[in-house]
């Protein structure tokens, strides 16, 4: 250890350190300075980004001591006396904060940069921000803060706007989140910037080899090592199998997991676990935990998992269970046809990297029997059922609480490092953050299940679709985690975009040893979506038929019915997005422009539909509570997990709709199973349509209790009385009026039943229709390289409305950086021998970053759905859904390709042009 | 992030070779940025650093009088890119200078960890092949000289003698002399990414259309960053044609060994090398003051 003097924003700090810290460590952990964040400790996503001497530097890459006689400004730095930096101000105006964790490392980047060059061009502020990482917002809105703030520096504002205080239309008017403040001046306690007095902190051990039984496996030399207070293997894990997916009790999904096992099913398997006194202790502890494997036979395909001689990853064999389902008579369907075509398109394995690294807190009170976690994650009762089955505790001594996520999308859905967090709270007797490296999350925790498909579709000659198969073999990796509801899910929707009344759906989803597949964003529907559309285009093309123009056949209308359960498929729009997207794009001009030469335009289009919520597949329920506070402010509790996405956002808007509040009026109390209500969890798109709803119902019933108690104040007709600006008011005769305080004061203090104004409302889905989008994509081909350079997006959703559209169109464009990647560059790559994931890095795993993203233009569909609350239904899935296709079919446009396997990298496209001259 | 058991800083060059002669455990630092992320992924176990960055006599570019560029290890990327001996004399390294990182890196990092480091990846180190960079290697028993061409070994694998350190880089002006070059950084995102492949072609042109020689180094096109012998000895005394040129691509391919990974296949790869040495020649030789071939 040595002393070292560090200045940071202005302050003269004198710390010990160890001379390998880096600067990013020392802030974070010894100086309590978390507004910076880490999102890989290995240069490459830009959370940590600090200014040194004016400089963005990734402190991460700094050694501390390095920082020695420098002025070093963080996130907390940047605004004075609580007035932001307009930076800060331009990131909460745009709509540029979502989940919040690349934020500080954005604006320390965007500020280096205006410091400098006080008129950047997009050019200019793209290279500023190349090393930043974001996977929300798409950096649409982040280099339009950006600009922004440029233009109020320049012009000396500081973008310090007047709200209004109460009243007004609030749903339909773009909002930012509520804690974008927080977000933006580094205030945002994140998972592991939580510490607890005495807390230790928990690494885990992952298996290095693909499949083994664990023959011998000493700890002695890891316990003995000083400052570690608990090693735990599969001998101390409970012997309870568990589904890390399940969504409330009962749940029938296969149990096939432990918290540790004697037996490893993928290279990445948990295998142990330490807690010590610090992570390097930890980690070193890991290091010297002795195991001796023996080696088993792997398979990492899912069709060789199918053969007779493949070694079973569990018992019983690696089909999980064939899944079904189908309309009308499609044999006959296909021998009708005119022509039938075939493909096989097969789809990588990506994961989510969300930015936030996976952790979990857990703490263990003995005397009290109880089991407290924290932990970044989507769906809290889930994992409280899980932890109390695991562990045998009555439920409610089990609280699972979620502190602000840093971006999930469908990754910390499941139980992951929470019951290996419990397991050792409960052998050392204290509280244990565990985190994982970037590298493990890539690994071992969820990934999109990869998949192959088997398409064949018969057409007319006109390109009317009469009938279509499609089958698919699902990777879901060592264990069953989704295995079943992903498929399912997916088989929903292929009965939902076409009028194909003959139609069926087989899926074969099957254990191999790779690592697990779960939930990730669309939930099956970008990988239908993907084989599907790209399938389509080249039908469209055989035929003759232009790609936009044979959707145009055969598109849903609204009001179809769903042939496979004879319901409505409700007020599906796709082919109002399909023509708005169509006529702003340029289809027609743009198809007509020649190709030739080395560079190669193209361009694409795709359609998709996601769900919202699981209407008709499982229970679909939310409760939320309000209460009125006696200045006539309200409270909302409510257990869905906002993920930086903006749900607890988008409830207040409704509420303060319906009671004539300002959403600034409204505090959250958010996803604690102790003090908020039951919710199903933040997954399968029902935050709008559930949660949404439940709110409005809750609202609704606030308002009847305000107005009967201020009719009986004012001496009027409850049905004369109207509330808005914070009065409830007559509607003849305004004046007559009483404010929201009074009326919550006279409640309580009520000589004749004194009472709270107050709500506690179910709500249960009633339906379940889909939410759609068609998006478009035009593309530049190096045809001596194969890059690809996406020149303009247009993505137009159906979203019945939008109650906010500013995080709306947050996350299309969000959806849109997930879907490019998943179309070109994101794949994680085994190597086909070891099972080993060889670009398990931000390095190797390639995301769409700021330079790479092309021009995105966002139209919105508003034609409303019943029953979503105020016509609204859901977007945040259903913007990743088409995304890949469309790409990809710009591509094969441009190259006069055809593509049967995702994603399109350049050695791909390279490989396919020189096999068709 | 380890426990380590100690730091050192030397502040000259016997001080720092006595110190790694005396402590087999110490692991040089200069920038750090490879030092750093091995040691956050374990790599380096018992580490204890020994910090080169006070030794003055390690930094900066100098032209000596025999027209001998030498550039000290310590010497950043931003200073490479920026030093006016090298934009004057061997533009093309500052080319590939700039083409590492980001501005943050490159702000850091420094030649001699990217050359020590021994990544066929590694920016400088195409160019610097091509150059015939030799390498001043200083340990207690004395100097040595060497080519780069024989420092790199294998994968991550230099040959440096325990208790050596890198003291030079040295480019002779016959190397550079007459020479125009061109850096192509092949990756597959534009932004900070780590190179698929690199192309370093250096030309010297007769009366603006024979080539008198040209030199062509690759990165990651084995595992060893390369230089392409069949393919300098066909060009030379050539015409500069299309047809040359389309030649020259490909007997490029023969040099490379080229490895199926994650970042490309092996034949994706060889295409590359057959495109990029065509345009990396053809620019080069319009810096030559040859003409475009088309
Ligand atoms: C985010 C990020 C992006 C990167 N992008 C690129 C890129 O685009 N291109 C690229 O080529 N590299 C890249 N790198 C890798 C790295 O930055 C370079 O290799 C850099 O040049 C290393 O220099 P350094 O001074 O930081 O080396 P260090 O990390 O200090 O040292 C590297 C190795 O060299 C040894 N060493 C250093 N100096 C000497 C010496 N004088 N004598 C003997 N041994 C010595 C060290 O012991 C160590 O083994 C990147 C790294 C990061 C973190
Ligand atoms: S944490 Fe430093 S760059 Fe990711
Ligand atoms: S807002 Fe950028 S990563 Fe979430």
């Amino acid at each position: 250890m040595e002393k070292i003097q560090l200045k940071i924003n202005g302050r003269l700090y004198s710390v010990k350190v160890n001379p390998n810290w880096t600067l990013l460590k020392v802030l974070r952990q010894i100086l309590g300075l978390t507004g910076t964040k880490c999102g890989c400790a290995t240069g490459d996503c830009g959370a940590c980004k600090v200014l040194v001497n004016g400089e963005a530097v990734k402190s991460c890459t700094l050694l501390a001591r390095k920082a020695q006689g420098k002025e070093i400004v963080t996130i907390e730095g940047l605004s004075r006396g609580g007035e932001l930096h307009p930076v800060q101000r331009a990131f909460i105006e745009t709509g540029a904060v979502q989940c919040g964790f690349c934020t500080p490392g954005m604006i320390i980047a965007a500020k280096a940069l205006l410091d400098k060059n006080p008129n950047p061009s997009r050019e200019e502020i793209c290279e500023a921000l190349q090393d930043n990482l974001c996977r929300c917002t798409g950096y649409v809105k982040i280099i339009e803060a950006v600009e922004l703030a440029a233009a109020w520096l320049k012009g000396g504002t500081n973008g310090a706007s007047g709200e209004c205080a109460t009243g007004g239309q609030v749903v339909g008017k773009g909002r930012p989140l509520r804690d974008a403040v927080d977000k933006v001046t580094g205030r945002t306690v994140y998972m592991a910037d939580m510490r607890l007095p005495g807390m230790l902190y928990g690494r885990v051990l992952f298996s290095p080899v693909a499949h083994a039984r664990i023959k011998r496996i000493d700890v002695s030399k890891a316990e003995a090592l000083p400052g570690v207070r608990a090693v735990v293997t599969y001998k101390d894990s409970p012997r309870v199998p568990y589904n890390s997916a399940l969504r409330f009790k009962g749940h029938d999904i296969p149990h096939d997991e432990y918290i540790f096992d004697d037996t490893v099913r993928y290279l990445g398997d948990r295998v142990a676990a330490v807690a010590a006194d610090d992570p390097e202790t930890a980690e070193k502890a890991l290091r010297l935990i002795e195991v001796e494997y023996e080696e088993l036979p792997a398979v990492f395909d899912p069709e060789e998992a199918l053969k007779p001689e493949a070694p079973p990853v569990h018992e019983g064999g690696n089909l999980i269970k064939k899944l079904e389902a189908a309309a009308g008579d499609v044999e006959r369907a296909l021998d009708g046809a005119d022509y039938v075509f075939t493909d096989r398109i097969k789809l990588p394995i990506v994961t989510h990297v969300a930015l936030e690294p996976h952790a979990s807190l857990a703490q263990f009170d003995a005397a009290a029997g109880k089991l407290t976690v924290w932990s970044a994650n989507q769906n809290i009762f889930a994992t409280r059922i899980i932890l109390s089955e695991i562990f045998g505790l009555s439920v409610n001594k089990v609280r699972v609480i979620k502190p602000p996520v840093g971006g999930a999308f469908g990754g910390k859905l499941e139980a992951i490092l929470e019951p290996v967090a419990a397991l050792l709270s409960l052998k050392s007797g204290k509280p244990v953050l565990v985190e994982m490296k970037r590298r493990d999350i890539m690994v071992s925790t969820r990934t999109r299940h990869s998949a192959v498909y088997y398409l064949k579709t018969g057409v007319k000659k006109d390109g009317t679709i009469v009938g279509q198969d499609i089958t698919a073999y699902f990777n879901t990796g060592a264990y069953a985690s989704s295995a079943l509801n992903v498929p399912s899910a997916m088989m929903d929707k292929a009965f939902r975009l076409y009028r194909i009344p003959n139609l069926r759906v087989t899926v074969y989803p099957v254990y191999t040893n790779c690592p697990v597949a779960g939930a990730m964003r669309g939930y099956g529907s970008p990988q239908l979506m993907a084989a599907r559309e790209i399938h389509l285009d080249k039908v469209a093309r055989k035929l003759g038929l232009d790609p936009v123009e044979f959707r145009r056949r055969n598109l849903v209308r609204p009001g179809d019915i769903n042939p496979r359960f004879g319901t409505s498929l409700g007020n599906c729009r796709v082919l109002d997005c399909l023509e708005k997207g169509a006529e702003r794009f340029g289809w027609e001009a743009k198809s007509r422009q020649p190709k030739g030469g080395r560079f190669r335009r193209g361009i694409g289009v795709a359609a998709g539909n996601h769900g919202n919520g699981t209407f008709g597949v499982h229970v679909d329920m939310t409760t939320v509570a309000l209460k009125m506070n006696e200045d006539g402010t309200l409270t909302m509790f409510t257990g869905t997990q906002d993920l930086g996405q903006g749900s607890t956002t988008m409830m207040c808007m409704v509420v303060a709709q319906v009671l004539g509040l300002s959403p600034d009026q409204i505090e959250v109390v958010e996803a604690d199973t102790e003090l908020t209500p039951w919710d199903l969890g933040t997954y399968a798109s029902r935050g709008v349509w559930v949660s949404g709803n439940a709110a409005l119902k809750a609202a609704q019933s606030i308002r009847r209790q305000l107005i009967e108690v201020a009719a009986s104040m004012l001496g009027v007709k409850e049905e004369d009385l109207e509330l808005g600006g914070g009065f409830a008011y007559c509607r003849h005769s305004p004046d007559k009026k009483v404010s929201l305080q009074d009326i919550v004061v006279a409640a309580q203090l009520s000589k004749e039943g004194s009472r709270e104004i107050r709500a506690y409302e179910s709500f249960a889905s009633v339906a379940g229709p889909n939410s759609y989008g068609v998006h478009f994509a035009e593309v530049e081909v190096d045809t001596e390289t194969g890059e690809v350079k996406v020149l303009n997006y247009v993505a137009v959703h159906d979203v019945g409305r939008a109650i906010n559209p500013l995080l709306v169109e947050g996350q299309i464009e969000g959806g849109i950086q997930m879907g490019l990647g998943y179309g070109l560059t994101e794949e994680l790559i085994l190597d086909k021998r070891s099972g080993k994931v060889i670009n398990a890095t931000l390095k190797g795993y390639k995301l769409f970053r700021a330079k790479d993203m092309p021009r995105v233009e966002v139209l919105l569909v508003e034609e409303g759905e019943s029953p979503g609350p105020f016509g609204a239904k859901s977007i945040g899935e259903a913007a990743t859904v088409p995304v890949a296709p469309a790409v990809v079919n710009a591509v094969a446009d441009a190259l006069g390709v055809e593509f049967d396997e995702l994603p399109v990298t350049p050695q791909r496209i390279l490989a396919k042009l020189r096999r068709t001259p | 992030m380890y426990n380590i058991q100690g730091y050192f800083e030397a502040e000259t060059v016997k001080e720092a070779v006595d110190l790694l002669a005396a402590n087999p455990n110490l692991v040089v630092i200069a920038g750090g940025t490879d030092v750093l992320i091995k040691m956050h992924h374990g790599q380096i176990e018992k580490a204890e650093l020994l910090s080169i960055r006070k030794i003055k006599s390690l930094e900066g570019i100098e032209k000596l009088e025999d027209g001998t560029v030498t550039i000290g290890p310590l010497t950043t990327f931003t200073q490479v890119a920026n030093s006016p001996v090298i934009k004057e004399n061997i533009p093309v390294l500052a080319e590939a200078a700039l083409s590492m990182g980001g501005p943050q890196i490159r702000n850091v990092a420094t030649i001699g960890g990217n050359i020590c480091n021994g990544a066929t990846s590694a920016d400088s180190a195409s160019t610097l092949f091509a150059l015939d960079a030799r390498l001043k290697l200083q340990s207690p028993q004395g100097e040595r000289v060497v080519p780069i061409q024989d420092f790199y070994l294998g994968p991550g694998k230099v040959d440096l003698k325990p208790a050596e350190l890198l003291t030079g880089i040295l480019i002779s002006p016959e190397n550079y002399q007459g020479y125009a070059g061109h850096y192509i950084k092949f990756s597959m995102r534009k932004a900070m990414d780590i190179a698929t492949l690199g192309v370093a072609v250096l030309c010297k042109l007769k009366e603006g259309r024979l080539f008198e020689d040209v030199r062509i180094g690759l990165g990651v096109a084995a595992p060893t960053p390369i230089r392409c012998p069949e393919a300098e000895a066909f060009a030379r005394g050539k015409d500069v044609s299309r047809e040359t040129i389309a030649e020259i691509g490909k007997l490029a391919v023969k040099a490379t060994r080229a490895r199926t990974s994650w970042r490309a296949s092996k034949e994706y790869r060889e295409h590359l090398v057959e495109e990029l040495t065509q345009r990396a020649l053809k620019a080069a030789v319009l810096k030559a003051g040859g003409g475009e071939v088309a």
